[in-house]
């Protein structure tokens, strides 16, 4: 099998030779470590560092947190650490560089393709504001985040976030990246198949990679994309376009948005809510209780973050720690029923299950969600 | 596009770190970019082979070499060799680690001593 490619588009960031044969390594290198490594972790623990830790306290590591001291003090746990750290700075550094060398040309297309006829819209807020858990911290290492914006109708941040999506799932996650967005509509289809889909809002959209599935699953509704990043949105807005979809695309706060009570009848996530915060989860939850029609469905796709095993659940938890998405553990242990009937969900339309995938992630995703009642 | 200031490397929120020292961090770092390097380098070998093999030949050609698939199915292949052989001492404590201990090599001096005992340092054994 050759390392799989992206189905380019008119406004994909390409890659020339050298750059692609230096992703293909990151691809290759993080296979070594996903693959192999990361399967030999928990026989690791239980033959090394868990006798280790229990001659040191007389007892066996119990939760994912001493797991986590136990492994944390073995050198293959440290070296797999250390190395994932270094292959997810390199190849963003990368494709930063990719993204960057293309600048005059990316923008060039965004301008030419939105300023033709278009189906959607964008609509973008320059006073808009950040929350702290996104202007402290550069989610997944990225220097410059989803916000940098260097020039007029910057679209930087938006094309490097296509292409690294990309290579961080090794291509795993579908040609056009859209397997958390395939996944979440056929949830909504399989399990909801009364709901009657005039308007969907995907919150958090960055590029919009899992909002276009839901043109395809739903061709009468309008769909609506929001984030904070203008830089995403805008190559959001040409992408969505040169691959002939239309959709409207919103800078906002998915905590308090500008839209009016009632609006949607489907709103929906894909792993939004590990890059926020506790607090801005409640506020999330709240407000989409707020913009749904009664009988309306929310629906948050997200990374599997909940095991079973503790000794998963640290390894799983590293993200948290070594690639910036700090509240990942907090959410992995986070009791979600209490936000939604906070929020006014009644507590027997709150679900949390595991919704299928399109393309063999491991695990599927956790779907969370809520139905508003009727009336 | 020149008055566009430079991208930024560093990321906020600091650089948690996972070996013993963060100095140990940066020479990983570099020798990951520069085994990238060489990786690259293979392809780009390749490419010159497989257009040395048509004739004459330009620097773009080497460029737009796009290997049909049997090819890059190789070129991965190797790849992944080549990872593995940069790997090999990461991946041997991996699978050391994943089995119940065996005698540590001070034990197996120890060992094949007889009851006089052979005189030797201690040796460290990673």
């Amino acid at each position: 099998m050759s390392t799989p490619r992206p189905l380019p588009h008119a406004m994909s960031p390409m890659p020339n030779f050298e750059e692609q044969a230096l992703l293909d390594f990151a691809i290759a290198l993080k296979g070594h470590l996903r693959g192999p490594l990361r399967s030999a972790l928990p026989e690791v623990y239980e033959h090394r560092a868990a006798p280790a830790w229990q001659e040191k306290t007389g007892r066996r590591p119990q939760s994912w947190t001493e797991v986590g001291d136990a492994l944390g003090e073995d050198k293959a746990y440290r070296w797999w650490s250390a190395l994932g750290r270094a292959q997810q700075e390199f190849y963003l550094d990368i494709t930063s560089a990719v993204c960057e060398r293309e600048l005059p040309s990316l923008i060039e297309r965004y301008r030419t393709i939105t300023g033709g006829d278009v189906k959607g819209s964008i609509k973008l807020d320059p006073s808009i504001t950040l929350p702290p858990y996104q202007s402290e911290v550069d989610i997944h290492c990225v220097p410059g985040s989803y916000f940098l914006e260097r020039t007029e109708d910057d679209v930087w941040a938006g094309a490097r976030s296509d292409l690294g999506s990309f290579i961080f799932s090794m291509g795993k996650h579908g040609a056009l990246n859209e397997d958390k967005g395939l996944a979440g509509a056929a949830y909504v289809k399989a399990n909801f198949p009364d709901l009657k889909v005039k308007r969907v809002l995907d919150l958090g959209c960055t590029v919009g990679l899992s909002t276009l599935p839901y043109c395809e699953a739903f061709p009468e509704a309008e769909v609506y994309g929001l984030d904070l990043s203008a830089p995403s949105l805008r190559y959001a807005f040409a992408r969505a376009e040169a691959l002939g979809k239309k959709v409207h695309w919103v800078q906002g706060n998915a905590e308090q948005t500008k839209f009016a009570d009632g609006e949607f009848d489907l709103i929906v996530s894909h792993i939004l809510l590990h890059e926020t915060s506790y607090d801005a989860l409640y506020n999330i939850v709240a407000e989409c209780h707020r913009l749904l029609r009664p009988g309306g469905l929310m629906l948050h796709i997200e990374v599997p973050v909940r095991r079973t095993d503790a000794v998963d659940q640290f390894i799983t938890n590293w993200d948290a720690t070594h690639n910036a998405e700090p509240f990942w553990s907090t959410l992995a242990e986070m009791d979600l029923i209490a936000p939604a009937v906070k929020a006014g969900f009644a507590k027997e339309n709150v679900f949390e299950a595991v919704a299928p995938t399109f393309n063999g992630k491991q695990g599927g995703w956790l779907a969370y969600g809520a139905r508003k009642s009727e009336g | 596009m020149s008055t566009i200031p430079p991208l930024p490397k560093a990321s906020r929120g600091g650089r948690p770190g996972s070996l013993e020292d963060h100095d140990s961090e940066r020479l990983l770092s570099m020798i990951v970019a520069l085994a990238a390097e060489v990786s690259m380098l293979n392809d780009k070998l390749d490419n010159l082979t497989q257009v040395a093999a048509k004739g004459a030949f330009t620097p773009a050609d080497v460029e737009n070499f796009v290997p049909d698939a049997a090819l890059a199915a190789e070129r991965t292949r190797k790849r992944n060799a080549f990872v593995q052989r940069v790997m090999r001492l990461v991946t041997a404590d991996f699978e050391r680690a994943s089995k119940p201990a065996g005698m540590d090599y001070n034990e197996i001096l120890d060992l094949v001593a007889g009851p006089q005992g052979t005189p030797h340092p201690k040796v460290d054994v990673s």
